[in-house]
């Protein structure tokens, strides 16, 4: 093979391009460049396709929806740590001011806020802003030298282009610059500068940092106070007692600490899920099991919104290399209209399930025409989708309804988040679920005030979405009349007294002997109690509400069509998301047949090692039956023996020599499996690293 | 079935002696069942069982045995039957495995076979010549995944990076996808992880100026990463795919690595395909390195054996022939000043007339008293400056002895170093 070698390990493919390719890389020179571009994303395949086009449009969008969220998010945080910084490091104070924001443990999304902070503080503060990151910092030396790097050249950038016209001299520049990085000669180029801002420097990772590192810079930093103000950021993933104990007691007293945090991880996400993801704007849905796969990995591995994103992305672009151009269909955009009838007839629509669940419900002619006439299809295929499309606008107003009449309640029989009823409602008719049930008889103990509360909630979202959505109208009608039915009541009540009946039937009581006061109060238990206005109109309400659910919450997953709108394939996201490389080798190795299909293997499966299965399997299989330590003889007299199976087995047959390389074939990749390796316990023995089923 | 070997230890304890091979090995378990299902066919089944109120653990052990054998087999199934396993794995399993810290093997070795362990060229020519099993479904296996090479390249097109996992080597199946993806406009890299020197420095080495034509790769790893971020994020640049035999090979190991190859991943245009195969390598990936590699997992399994990953010589049944060092030796031989070669004669002299088995090495002041004798160096200091260069070519190992003083070794077998002494004429010098 071309890629094999005993003396390298690298090996370079190079394209046709003239050599001369680094002095294209200026933007302004790229006019060939741009010609090859294009030739290229042709040339991808996939970007040709139609459904191309609409994806890069709906990620675009959801981007952009993220981006303003994250603006939205930290503004205030943003805000917070500008104005203090700005407060203090014009004050004449002799501490530098610091400002420590609290990070929580996502790291990857930690990028993100620091790019937000530094564009933040050049724009507030001083065009001054060092980010610095633990990576490039293991000395005081090279963290001054990065200050003045940064500082000098504005960018890293800068400083390697210039080094990349003259390589030559690079070297000499860089090294003369690593003896002179000190902090006076930080203070003489602030000198030079002639400015009275402050150098802002940010360390992105504070609990990685070296701690003496940081405490000589912010010795020197203090000492030179009065030659350059400095004020610092510090990231932090855990909690400020770790500043505490990283820095020693004379270092904190120079520092004139607040800290600020950012908002919770957890509150992010369903943020980004309430207003993005479950929002009529994103037009790409997502599956209940495949969402609550997503939210999990959050939830239970690494908090992260980045990550998170990228998973969504990844469902996204399944969806639309799976459906094609009729993922992308929506109200706005007709690209059905470009497709002919015929397209659409021969297309994968008509062998979706649901769309045949749905010719099976008509009869006659209709169904006829439903699965030969072409123009028919098309019709019904547009009218199905635009009605999908519309449910699900009312489908996620009527959860964010349910949610209002659900986050309240005791143990949250329906969870706390809005996907918490998502996941379950897409796909299920959620009324049927007992945690509906239960939710539904907790509602009837909810006193008049709450109940109202909720009402006018619930009004509040659905007078909010009525605008786009037209069929929400009868419904906000027909709560507004309970709503006002029970605001009556409470205002009659309160001028209304006890009713007399009831006393009545207390002096009915009191006269009675004990026989016949036994008597009356069981015929009181059986006879129902009397509902007094406020049941009577919460039970108008609480009906009316379960009605507009029943409607509203219809599962899309149940509508004709649903395929092409939710991505639904959970078993494709978990084994390209999640991985599972050890189940993967594990079954390899155990039935190979799973993998190669083949007669030889199937059939003997079931009774155990196969002379036919490839030869690691069969040293798996005879080492899964060892203990921790392996006898290479051994193990290998037992491969014989299943290798040469008509060969007669009374003690031991001599080991032919192509047995025997295959074999050392075998261990050697088991070896590099990771199954055993060599010990120097015992003679000619190795370790077995691996546990279970050593027991035959 | 189930309790099989779990219970032996015990029975052991109880009775020592003959019954003690029962234990030995697997083989010899095998071979003791069978006589015992062998005795079960002969007696009835009311004698049977009230043998075995009588038996002993040992005849205990078998119960489960007799269970799955219900009809009388033939031997040959028999033997077969009793590997019959369960699939799943439990957490009791490794309590199990783990119970006694002693573990009693047989006291066999290799040394009874005729030729103990073979060297790499005759495990080649003998596998050369075998038929290849299963040698169509590996072929349908291949091209299955060869298919998919598009739906990958859109995927690495969209800034994901692809893992590929799975039993079997990914080297022919990456250096297809090469062919695809390298055209006339785009660079591809194809890194060998298993292969033992490589280095960080040499992948920074390939892209930096092999790719991107710069004369000076920047000794710092940060700033190679920087230009390689900076270069590929260039919405102008061409697109580089790199392709990573084995990312938890023993060279990559190092969370350095891993995440400078993380790093350089998020590039724009920059494309990684990695594979992994050891059972563990999921472990090296933690949840910062897999946010920055944006990974698809992708199950590639190609059932074609690892030959170019375990040519190595470090297999443990593969005879080291040492020849990848001996021949290193020679060059570096060939290049040393006459006195030098002197050295290195008196240091494999001793080291080959040593008897000891645990060979400590020659110390320093014996070589130099050694060394003076022979004229080949006049003061301590040049023995040092000659003993500095054999140090940087790993020639000589240096250790502390006993009585602190410094032990000079030359780390090879001595079979090596007496080929090596026959091809040189060391008398001549």
């Amino acid at each position: 093979m071309e890629t094999s070698s005993m003396s390298k390990g690298v090996f370079v493919y190079r394209g046709k391009r003239s050599k001369g390719g680094r002095k294209s890389r200026s933007p302004n020179k790229s006019s060939p460049r741009k010609i090859r571009k294009t030739r290229e994303e042709e040339g991808l395949g996939y970007s040709q396709e139609t459904w191309y086009p609409a994806y890069k449009c709906v990620l675009m969008s959801l981007e952009d929806q993220v981006q303003n969220l994250y603006t939205d998010m930290f503004a205030q945080l943003l805000e917070n740590v500008s104005v203090f910084l700005g407060r203090t490091s014009s004050t004449a104070i002799n501490e530098i001011p610091t400002a420590v924001v609290l990070t929580g443990i996502n790291l990857p999304d930690h990028a993100v806020i620091f790019e937000a902070v530094e564009k933040k503080l050049i724009d507030d503060i001083s065009p001054h802003v060092v980010l610095l990151s633990s990576r490039t910092c293991s000395t005081a030396r090279h963290l001054f030298g990065q200050i003045l790097n940064k500082c000098q050249f504005g960018d890293s950038e800068m400083e390697i282009e210039s080094a990349e016209d003259s390589d030559d001299i690079e070297t000499p520049q860089l090294r003369k610059r690593a003896t002179k990085c000190t902090f006076s000669e930080i203070s003489l180029w602030y000198k030079n500068q002639g400015s009275d801002k402050p150098v802002i420097v940010v360390l992105t990772d504070f609990e990685a940092f070296t701690p003496s590192v940081v405490e000589d810079f912010i010795y020197l930093a203090s000492e030179y106070k009065s030659e350059v103000p400095v004020a610092l950021v510090f990231g932090v993933a855990t909690t400020e007692t770790t500043v505490h104990c990283a820095l020693p007691h004379r270092i904190m007293s120079r520092l004139a600490m607040e800290t600020f945090a950012t908002k919770n991880s957890k509150d992010v996400l369903s943020h980004l899920i309430n207003e993005v993801i479950l929002s009529s704007k994103c037009l790409f849905r997502i599956g209940g099991t495949v969402f609550k796969m997503l939210t999990d990995i959050f939830l239970f591995y690494d908090f992260s919104i980045q990550s998170f994103l990228q998973k969504f992305k990844f469902c996204m672009l399944n969806h639309f290399a799976k459906r094609g151009v009729f993922a992308v269909y929506c109200k706005d955009d007709l690209t059905v209209d470009f497709m002919t009838s015929k397209d659409v007839a021969k297309s994968i629509v008509p062998k979706l399930k649901s769309f045949r669940l749905f010719v099976e419900q008509h009869r006659g002619q209709e169904k006829l025409d439903l699965l030969t006439n072409d123009d028919h299809i098309k019709e019904t295929v547009i009218r199905l989708e635009n009605e999908l499309l519309d449910h699900f606008d009312y489908f996620l107003v009527g959860l964010k309804c349910l949610h209002e009449m659900t986050a309240s309640l005791p143990q949250h029989p329906l969870g706390r988040q809005v996907s918490d009823l998502y996941f379950e409602a897409v796909s299920k008719k959620i009324w049927e679920m007992p945690e509906y049930l239960k939710c539904a008889s907790l509602w009837k103990h909810l006193s008049g005030t709450e109940l109202e509360e909720q009402l006018d909630r619930i009004l509040l979202i659905l007078e909010g979405a009525s605008n786009e959505l037209a069929g929400l109208n009868e419904w906000i009608a027909d709560i507004t009349i309970v709503n006002a039915k029970l605001k009556r009541i409470f205002t009659g009540q309160r001028s209304a007294s006890c009713s007399p009946k009831k006393q009545n039937k207390a002096a009915e009581l009191s006269g009675l002997s004990r026989t016949q006061l036994q008597q009356q109060l069981k015929e009181l238990s059986k006879s129902s109690p009397v509902q007094n206005k406020f049941e009577l109109v919460r039970n108008e309400a609480l009906e009316l509400v379960d009605k507009m659910f029943r409607s509203l919450l219809r599962p899309p997953r149940e509508m004709p069509l649903h395929e092409l709108m939710l991505f639904d394939d959970l078993e494709l996201a978990k084994k390209e998301l999640m991985g599972n490389s050890r189940l993967a080798l594990n079954k390899a190795l155990f039935n190979p047949h799973h993998y190669l299909k083949c007669k030889c293997c199937e059939q003997k499966y079931e009774e155990g090692i196969s002379t036919s299965f490839p030869d690691v399997c069969i040293s798996y299989h005879l080492h899964l039956e060892f203990m921790k330590h392996i006898n290479l003889y051994d193990w290998l007299q037992s491969f014989n023996l299943i290798v040469e199976r008509n060969a007669e087995e009374e003690e031991d047959s001599p080991v032919s020599t192509e047995t025997q390389a295959r074999f050392t074939q075998s261990i050697a990749d088991m070896q590099f499996l990771g199954f055993i390796k060599p010990t120097s316990r015992k003679a000619d023995h190795v370790l077995r690293l691996t546990w279970g089923n050593n027991c035959a | 079935m189930r309790n099989v070997d779990m219970k032996t230890p015990e029975s052991a304890k109880q009775t020592p002696g003959s019954k003690r091979r029962v234990l030995d090995t697997p083989r010899l378990l095998r071979t003791n069942v069978k006589k015992c299902i062998g005795e079960m066919l002969c007696e009835s089944d009311s004698d049977a069982i009230s043998e075995e109120s009588e038996s002993e653990s040992e005849e205990e052990v078998f119960n489960d045995v007799r269970d799955s054998v219900e009809t009388p087999p033939k031997k040959e199934e028999a033997k077969i039957k009793i590997k019959k396993q369960t699939k799943s794995f439990s957490a009791e399993d490794y309590f199990d495995a783990h119970v006694s810290s002693k573990v009693i093997t047989s006291n066999h070795s290799l040394r009874k076979l005729e030729k103990p362990r073979l060297d790499q060229d005759t495990i080649n020519d003998a596998l050369q010549k075998m038929p290849k099993k299963h040698e169509k479904e590996c072929k349908i296996i291949f091209k299955n995944l060869e298919s998919k090479f598009r739906r990958w390249q859109c995927l690495l097109l969209e800034g994901f990076s692809l893992l590929l996992y799975g039993l079997g080597s990914k080297a022919s199946l990456l250096n297809s996808f090469r062919k695809l993806v390298s055209s006339d406009e785009d660079d591809a890299i194809v890194i060998n992880g298993f292969f033992p020197t490589l280095t960080l420095r040499d992948i920074f080495s390939a892209i930096i100026r092999d790719t991107l034509d710069y004369a000076v790769v920047p000794g710092d790893e940060n700033e190679c990463c920087n230009i390689i971020l900076r270069h590929f994020n260039h919405s102008d640049s061409h697109h580089l795919y790199l392709l990573i035999n084995n990312i938890d090979g023993q060279a990559l190991q190092s969370s350095k690595a891993q995440n400078a190859i993380a790093r350089i991943s998020m590039a724009k245009k920059l494309h990684l395909v990695a594979s992994i195969d050891h059972i563990n390598a999921p472990l090296l990936l933690d949840q910062c390195l897999l946010a920055k590699l944006n990974l698809v997992w992708q199950d590639s399994t190609t059932m074609l054996p690892y030959y170019e990953e375990t040519a190595f010589e470090n297999s443990v049944m593969v005879q080291q022939s040492g020849k990848m060092v001996l021949s290193s030796l020679h060059s570096v031989f060939q290049s040393l000043t006459t006195n030098a070669k002197k050295i290195l004669n008196i240091l494999m002299e001793n080291q080959l007339n040593a008897q000891e088995a645990n060979y400590p090495g020659m110390s320093f002041r014996d070589l130099y008293q050694e060394a003076r004798e022979q004229f080949v160096v006049s003061s301590n200091l040049a023995l040092r400056a000659q003993l500095t260069e054999f140090l940087d070519h790993k020639l000589v190992k240096m250790k502390k002895g006993f009585d602190g003083s410094e032990m000079l070794h030359l780390p090879l077998p001595p079979a090596i170093l007496k080929e090596f002494k026959s091809t040189h004429n060391f008398d001549s010098l």
